[in-house]
């Protein structure tokens, strides 16, 4: 099995996961507490936009991704400022257009129905160089981010007025947390698919929330479930011969089954 | 004399499509302790949530001579955390995170107001497992902690018990005035309230303009 190791390919595949396991569920503790679901959802259908269009014009679906899901939280920080039209509503209206032009661009481009597919999967095993850097500089951003402005973040993710009259500048704060999780999302895609992207980023941040005392210690335990799962994932893919993102999902699920457990038992003591 | 904190001037402010509040003129001083009462739906939150700079006035100014970012605390009227896995320490940290001090400092600065509000064996709780008149006194100590200019809450005894309600309101002026805070309490129960310490305000709507009265 490690002589898979040697092949530049999974090397990248393996260490791109690695900083996204570690990383990547931080994002997802902001999109559990601040009730960004819907925009996920926008950000997901984004990346597949970002990606067909990316196929068309032959350049780094990650590229198109990244630029997509920057384009659509600079258009909702905007349509949102004044408040008058809620989060849910434009984050609603823009991940619907954004399927359809998708769809579109993939008739109308002739993008292949396999390597259109290929952006619902992910693959971890066609991550250039390039964007191997990317995702790492992007983990390293998210890190510092958290280890810096934890204290200023915990108020954010306690309560959003009370942080902005703590003299917190809330309001930027959540345009960076819109920002971090455009980009995130646009990775995972690259890497887990679409339909894994979720044991990724959000089930290690879920299970965090089901055992820590502090937000200290949910933010060290998702990220470690995150690295757990993407490493455990990632051998139990090769022994078994199956997807990366279906090891990876197993592990992070099977740990999360083991909070659950461990919540109910700290219950019934 | 003494200038005042937050002045409304002729201030409107609008939600939705209704008119909340017309041409309120209402003052807040340093130091003084205020109660504004008033009917449900009036506009006693949207003035409050106005003073707090969470809503722009549609016309009028609205004046505010603050020390600067962290001058207003707020005192919501229930705690939004959730199921947020936060400790009491971190919800009383929250206070300070924008003041610049050492950990030293911070941690005995926390210890001090959680033990000035009977709370310091809770430090290391989780704030979820608190009781409601332990929460308000944690975030009481939350706002105390900004070291504020204007104490601000919102209904914040709202769904308590009578004897918590009656342990939280003079301790909540002893605080206050031990800190030198101005409080505005909006509320529509004055049950468990001293009678003495406050100036008692009434919110109310007379045809097109929306006056603060003085009562009792």
């Amino acid at each position: 099995m490690l002589e898979y190791l040697a092949l530049p390919p999974i090397q990248r595949g393996f260490l791109a996961l690695l900083t996204a396991g570690i990383a990547f569920p931080l994002i997802g503790v902001f999109v559990i507490r601040l009730n960004l679901i819907t925009l996920r959802f926008m950000l997901m259908h984004g990346a597949l936009l970002g990606s067909a269009l990316a196929m068309g014009l032959q350049i780094s679906p990650l590229l198109g991704s990244l630029v997509i899901n920057l384009l659509l939280i600079f258009i909702l920080i905007a349509v949102t400022r004044r408040g008058d039209i809620p989060t849910g509503y434009a984050t609603t209206f823009l991940m619907v257009v954004s399927i359809a032009l998708a769809v579109i661009v993939i008739y109308k481009a002739g993008v292949p129905a396999k390597d259109a597919l290929s952006i619902l999967w992910g693959n971890i095993y066609a991550v250039r160089g390039t964007e191997l850097a990317v995702n790492s500089g992007v983990g390293a951003a998210i890190l510092l981010f958290i280890l810096v402005l934890r204290r200023r973040l915990t108020a954010v993710l306690f309560n959003y007025e009370v942080a902005a009259t703590s003299g917190i500048p809330s309001e930027t704060y959540r345009r960076v947390i819109l920002i971090g999780t455009g980009v995130t999302i646009a990775i995972s895609m690259r890497l887990v698919g679409a339909l894994l992207l979720d044991s990724l980023v959000l089930l290690p941040a879920v299970s965090s929330l089901l055992v820590a005392g502090s937000t200290g210690a949910m933010f060290l335990v998702s990220s470690l479930v995150g690295l757990s799962s993407a490493l455990l994932g990632f051998i139990l893919s090769l022994w078994l011969d199956i997807p990366v993102s279906a090891g990876v999902t197993l592990t992070s699920a099977l740990i999360f089954g083991i909070f659950i457990l461990i919540k109910h038992f700290r219950r019934s003591l | 004399m003494t200038e005042p904190l937050i002045s409304f001037r002729r201030v409107h402010v609008r939600r939705g499509n209704r008119l909340v509040l017309r041409n309120l003129s209402f003052d807040v001083s340093p130091g003084e302790h205020l109660i504004l009462q008033g009917e449900n739906g009036i506009g006693k939150t949207t003035l409050l949530k106005t003073a707090l700079g969470f809503i722009l006035p549609e016309k009028g100014s609205l004046i505010r001579k603050l020390r600067g970012p962290g001058s207003l605390a707020y005192l919501p009227q229930e705690s939004l955390s959730g199921d947020l896995p936060i400790s009491v320490r971190e919800v009383v940290d929250i206070g300070l995170s924008a003041r610049r001090m050492g950990r030293a400092e911070r941690n005995r600065k926390i210890h001090d107001l959680l033990e000035a509000l009977g709370c310091a064996s809770l430090a290391r709780r989780s704030f979820a497992t608190l009781s409601g008149g332990e929460k308000q006194r944690v975030s009481l100590a939350r706002c105390l902690a900004q070291a504020p200019e204007l104490l601000v809450l919102d209904e914040p005894t709202a769904g308590l018990d009578p004897e918590i309600r009656a342990r939280f309101y003079p301790l909540l002026l002893e605080m206050a005035a031990g800190h030198g805070a101005a409080v505005l309490l909006v509320t529509h129960d004055l049950k468990g309230i001293p009678q003495t310490g406050w100036r008692r305000l009434r919110l109310e709507q007379e045809l097109d303009e929306s006056l603060v009265r003085e009562v009792g």
